[in-house]
C-alpha cells in the first residue's frame, strides 16, 4: 500500500518536473544534446584507454591514426600487467599488480572501518551522553573542521618519523582512528535523532550501555555507515598522496602504478601499462554501480544526511 | 539504599563506556591533529639547521613570494587561479547542470550517473586518458591537424604559456561532481507543492530559477562557497601527474607535497620547516577570510520549508 502511495507521488512529482510547453522542448533537447556531448567527453578518453590496453605495444607506439582499432586484439595485454608490470621498492624487492591490489585492499578496509566505527562512537557519545568534556569535545569538532590548517604534512611526516610508524602498516592503523571529522558531524546528526526510548527499554531487560550501543543503536545507523563507507572506499582507493607519503614501500595500485609510469620511456609497454590502470578501475566501478543509488539519495545539504 | 546503589553502579558503568568508546578517537586527535599542529607552528618558527627560534623561515617565506619567478609566488597565483575558476565557472555551471537534471533533461537517469564518474574513476586513469586525447599524436591532435592548426609537437602540457590553462580545462572537465550531486540533492528536496502553485500561477521558466529554485537552494549553495573558502588554499588538479610542477604549473597544495615528498627518496626530504610557515601563514589569512566569508552568507536569508 505504501510502495503503491509513493509510486503515485513519484509519478506526480515526475509530471510536474517533466511537463513542458513546446519552446521549453526545443531547450531541452538543446541541453540534451550539450549534456551528451559533455558525456561523450568523459566516456570517450576512458574507451580510448580500454581499447588501446589490447593494442600490440610496437604498433600503439607507431601508430599514426589515433582513432584506429587495434588490428589484432591482445588479450596477453592483461596477463603482463598482472604478471611482469612492476616497480622496485627501498629495499630491491620488486612488487607487482597483485600486491598493490592487495595494499590496496587492506588499506581501504583499515581506514574505513576505523575511521566510520570512531566517528560513529564519538557520534554516539556525544549526541546522547551528558557528560563534562562533552560540549567542549564538540567545539573542538567543529573548530578543526571550520578552520583547515594548511601545510601540517611536514609536522605529520616527523611525527610519524618519530613515531617509527612511517613506511609501516601501522601507520594506517593508528592514523585511520579519527573521531571528529565530517563522517563525525554525520553520525552525530543521525544518532540525535534516535529516540533514546529504545535503550531505557534496553536498560529495564538488563542490557549494558556497550550492549545497547553494539545491539541496537549500530545497527539502525547502518544506511550512514554504508553510505559513509561507500564514500570512503572511493576516496581511499583513489589516494596516492598517502602511500606516495607515508608508505612507499606498502604501494597500492593508485601511487604504485604512478610510480610504474615514471619508469616508462616514449617506448615503453604502454598497453600493458593501460590495461593495468582499466584493472585498478574495475573495483571502484563494481561499487559505483551497485551503490550509486545510496550515494545518490543519501547526499544532502552540506554533505549527507543524518 | 538500593536505588542509590543503583544509580551509582549505573554511572560508574556510563563512565566505563565512555571511556571504551572514546579513547581511541580522542587519542587520535589528540597525537594527530593537536600535537601535529602545535608543532607545526614550532618547526615554523625554528631555523632548519640549527633547531633554534628564530624567523628565518618566514624571511624565505617572503623573498620566495616576492622574488620574480619564486616557486612560491607562482604557487600561490596558480592556487588563486584554480580558486577562481572553481568560485566563477565551476560552480555557476555545476548550478547550471543540476538544475536541468532536476528538471528532468532527456536522458537524465544516465546523465547523473556518467558526470559523477570522474569523481570516482582513479585520477591517474583520468589523467592518462586525457593526456593521451590531448596529444599531438591523440585525438585532438589528429583533429587539429585536420583543421589546418596542428598542435605544438612538444604537447600542450609541456609549454609554459599553455600548460597552466590545460590543468584549469581539466579541472573543469572533472570538476562538476559534487557540486551538481549536493545541488540536485538541494533541488529534489524542493516541495512540488510549490513548483505546482508557481507554474498555476504562470510562472515561466526563468521566474522559476530566480524566484524559487536558487533561494531554497541557498543553503546548499552558501555551504558550498564556504566550503571552497575553507580549502582556498588546497585548490588546485593532479598537477604531480599532469606536469610534476613543471611549466610553472605548481599550486601550495602541490608545493607542499613536493617540500615533503622530493623525489620519492626513502624517509621524504626533511625540510619541514619552510612547509611549516608557510602553512601558518596561509593558515594565518584563511581565518579571517572564512570567517568574513561565513558572516556574509549568513547576511542573505534564508527561507525554510
Amino acid at each position: 500500500m505504501l510502495n503503491v502511495k509513493r509510486k503515485r507521488r513519484m509519478d506526480e512529482t515526475a509530471s510536474i518536473l517533466t511537463h513542458k510547453s513546446g519552446k521549453e522542448k526545443i531547450l531541452y533537447i538543446i541541453i540534451s544534446v550539450l549534456f551528451g556531448l559533455y558525456a561523450l567527453t568523459i566516456v570517450y578518453p576512458l574507451l580510448f584507454m580500454i581499447i588501446n590496453s589490447f593494442q600490440f605495444y610496437l604498433e600503439y607506439n607507431s601508430a599514426t591514426n589515433p582513432f584506429a582499432l587495434p588490428s589484432s586484439w591482445h588479450f596477453e595485454n592483461y596477463i603482463t600487467a598482472i604478471s611482469k608490470m612492476n616497480m622496485v621498492d627501498s629495499s630491491g624487492r620488486e612488487i607487482g599488480l597483485v600486491e598493490m591490489f592487495f595494499n590496496s585492499i587492506w588499506f581501504c578496509f583499515v581506514t574505513i572501518f576505523g575511521g566510520v566505527f570512531c566517528s560513529a562512537c564519538t557520534g554516539y557519545c556525544l549526541s546522547k551522553y551528558n557528560f563534562k568534556l562533552r560540549n567542549a569535545m564538540y567545539t573542538i569538532a567543529i573548530f578543526s573542521m571550520t578552520i583547515p590548517i594548511v601545510g601540517n604534512t611536514g609536522a605529520m611526516f616527523k611525527l610519524t618519523s618519530d613515531l617509527g610508524i612511517y613506511n609501516s602498516p601501522l601507520y594506517v592503523i593508528l592514523s585511520s582512528l579519527g573521531g571528529f571529522g565530517f563522517n563525525f558531524l554525520v553520525m552525530y546528526g543521525f544518532f540525535s535523532n534516535v529516540s533514546w526510548s529504545y535503550a531505557e527499554a534496553a536498560f529495564i531487560d538488563g542490557a549494558s550501555q556497550l550492549k545497547v550501543f553494539f545491539q541496537i543503536m549500530l545497527p539502525q545507523a547502518f544506511m550512514s555507515i554504508l553510505t559513509l563507507s561507500i564514500v570512503a572506499f572511493i576516496r581511499v582507493w583513489n589516494d596516492y598522496m598517502t602511500p606516495l607519503l607515508y608508505l612507499p614501500d606498502y604501494p597500492t595500485v593508485a601511487s604504485g602504478l604512478y610510480i610504474i609510469e615514471q619508469s616508462f620511456t616514449r617506448s615503453g609497454d604502454y598497453p600493458s601499462y593501460f590495461a593495468g590502470l582499466v584493472l585498478s578501475t574495475i573495483p571502484v566501478i563494481i561499487v559505483f554501480a551497485s551503490c550509486s543509488d545510496v550515494i545518490m539519495k543519501n547526499f544532502s545539504v552540506g554533505g549527507l544526511k543524518g | 539504599m538500593h536505588e542509590t546503589k543503583k544509580k551509582n553502579a549505573f554511572k560508574r558503568e556510563t563512565t566505563v563506556t565512555l571511556i571504551v568508546l572514546m579513547v581511541l578517537p580522542v587519542l587520535n586527535w589528540l597525537v594527530f591533529w593537536l600535537y601535529v599542529n602545535v608543532s607545526s607552528l614550532a618547526l615554523a618558527f625554528q631555523h632548519p639547521r640549527t633547531g633554534e627560534f628564530d624567523l628565518v623561515n618566514f624571511k624565505l617565506l617572503y623573498n620566495s613570494i616576492t622574488m620574480k619567478g619564486g616557486e612560491i609566488g607562482i604557487a600561490l597565483r596558480n592556487t588563486g587561479l584554480f580558486f577562481a575558476v572553481h568560485l566563477l565557472i565551476t560552480l555557476p555551471l555545476s548550478l547550471f547542470i543540476a538544475f536541468f537534471l532536476y528538471k528532468r533533461v532527456y536522458g537524465y537517469g544516465l546523465y547523473r550517473i556518467v558526470f559523477y564518474l570522474p569523481a570516482v574513476i582513479p585520477s591517474l586513469v583520468m589523467v592518462t586518458a586525457f593526456k593521451n586525447f590531448i596529444d599531438p599524436d591523440g585525438p585532438l591532435g589528429a583533429v587539429m591537424k585536420w583543421f589546418g592548426n596542428p598542435l605544438p609537437p612538444e604537447g600542450l602540457l609541456a609549454r609554459t604559456s599553455s600548460s597552466v590553462w590545460v590543468i584549469v580545462v581539466y579541472t573543469i572537465w572533472t570538476g562538476f561532481t559534487t557540486d551538481v550531486l549536493l545541488f540536485t540533492g538541494g533541488m529534489a528536496r524542493i516541495p512540488t507543492e510549490i513548483i505546482e502553485a508557481a507554474k498555476l500561477d504562470g510562472c515561466g521558466p526563468a521566474r522559476e530559477v530566480v524566484s524559487i529554485v536558487l533561494p531554497l537552494i541557498w543553503p546548499t549553495i552558501s555551504t558550498q562557497i564556504v566550503l571552497l573558502f575553507t580549502n582556498i588554499f588546497s585548490a588546485g588538479g593532479p598537477v604531480l601527474f599532469l606536469t610534476n610542477g613543471k611549466y610553472e604549473t605548481s599550486t601550495i597544495a602541490f608545493w607542499i607535497f613536493t617540500q615533503v615528498y622530493g623525489n620519492g627518496q626513502l624517509g621524504g626530504t626533511g625540510s619541514y620547516n619552510l612547509v611549516s610557515c608557510a602553512g601558518m601563514s596561509f593558515t594565518l589569512i584563511s581565518v579571517p577570510l572564512i570567517l568574513g566569508i561565513r558572516k556574509l552568507m549568513s547576511k542573505v536569508d534564508t527561507v525554510e520549508y
